[in-house]
């Protein structure tokens, strides 16, 4: 054993024995409490998923919806693209949460864990994309409809170039606060799959 | 209080010294350690029904844990109900003999990156080859060769 290893050696050895000094005085805490037990097994976790509940509601709001267009007698597209909505973005959202589910995911060991909230997060980029898409659509769409009805090409133009700013700053802000996560998990699935592969 | 949440309990005061340092190693201050125990034990209490007797208890602590310090690292997202833990001494002020032993560790620890501050912690706490593998989610070979990688990393920093 040369010198350096002989240093390292001694160094880890110490870590150990600090580690186990520092259990030591931790383990003589009181640190739980009544509140803080009470409070664990009433409170929710943070959200981190969407919860059950979103489905069937946004279902029932679509239904509900739809409803309303034909009682208030609107255009019949109008009551068309609301359909339409809710038949691509219920698959999508299913695709988006399938196999991710909350009260057991952290249950998992590390490596899995990671690979699992990586996948939700990219899945949920590209449903918000599609949904900046289909309003996009929906704005040029009504706009071409409405030309009928006394507007001006100008003001066409600028409510699809404000409808497609709107949609890329979305996408662009998703973008920017979902980075982290997505370099983070891919630096300790890089990490960790070093060896294995 | 039912049987399900005094078995509850009971596990989670004869761990709660495991957690406690985990939160520690990944946290700043006093407020994200009470931040993060305080959602441990959440996870933990969500994850029960789930959590499989004929797995070690340990390795499924373990497990709750450092996923959640890891995830709350990635998203630093703070705010919420804190409720104050029960501790009489202060890791990041205390300032005894034995608090020079924990800044030390904790300054050679938070050198490293999350994972292998993970990996570190479990070989700290003494588990085998075969738990790290099964908490992290690697292999036993994987589990050797990255332990040597983060022995490297700290003999660099030591020169």
């Amino acid at each position: 054993m040369n010198r350096e290893e002989f240093d390292i050696n001694q160094e880890l050895e110490q870590m150990r024995q600090d580690y186990a000094n520092l259990k030591e005085r931790f383990d003589k805490q009181q640190i739980i409490n009544e509140q803080l037990i009470q409070n664990a097994m009433k409170k929710d976790a943070r959200r981190l998923f969407l919860s059950k509940k979103t489905v069937p509601v946004g279902i029932a709001l679509t239904i509900l919806a739809v409803i309303l267009s034909r009682v208030q007698g609107m255009a019949w597209w109008l009551t068309l693209s609301l359909v339409l909505f809710g038949v691509l973005v219920f698959p999508a959202v299913y695709w988006v949460y399938q196999g991710v589910r909350e009260e057991e995911i952290y249950n998992g060991d590390i490596l899995s864990t990671t690979e699992t909230l990586r996948r939700f997060k990219k899945r949920y980029i590209v449903l918000e994309a599609g949904i900046c898409l289909y309003f996009f659509a929906f704005v040029v769409a009504a706009t071409l409809f409405m030309t009928s009805m006394d507007i001006s090409a100008e003001l066409m133009w600028r409510r699809g170039v404000l409808t497609a700013l709107l949609c890329v700053g979305t996408l662009a802000l998703e973008y920017y606060f979902a980075r982290r996560l997505l370099n983070a998990c891919d630096d300790i699935i890089g990490r960790l799959k070093m060896k294995d592969e | 209080m039912d049987n399900k949440e005094r078995l509850f309990t009971e596990l989670v005061r004869e761990h709660k010294g495991t957690i406690y340092s985990v939160c520690y190693m990944f946290s700043k201050d006093t407020d994200e350690i009470d931040d993060l125990f305080q959602e441990i034990l959440i996870r933990l209490w969500k994850g029960y029904d789930s959590f499989r007797a004929e797995s070690d208890v340990r390795t499924w602590i373990y497990r709750v844990s450092l996923n959640c310090c890891l995830n709350a690292d990635k998203k630093r997202r703070r705010g919420g109900e804190r409720v104050p833990l029960s501790v009489d001494i202060d890791p990041f002020e205390d300032t005894d003999d034995r608090a020079l032993q924990t800044k030390r560790l904790y300054a050679r620890i938070h050198q490293l990156g999350l994972v292998d501050r993970a990996i570190i912690l479990l070989w700290l706490e003494g588990l085998s080859y075969e738990e790290i593998g099964a908490i992290v989610g690697i292999s036993v070979k994987n589990v050797s060769f990255q332990l040597h990688r983060i022995k490297e990393e700290l003999k660099k920093s030591h020169l």
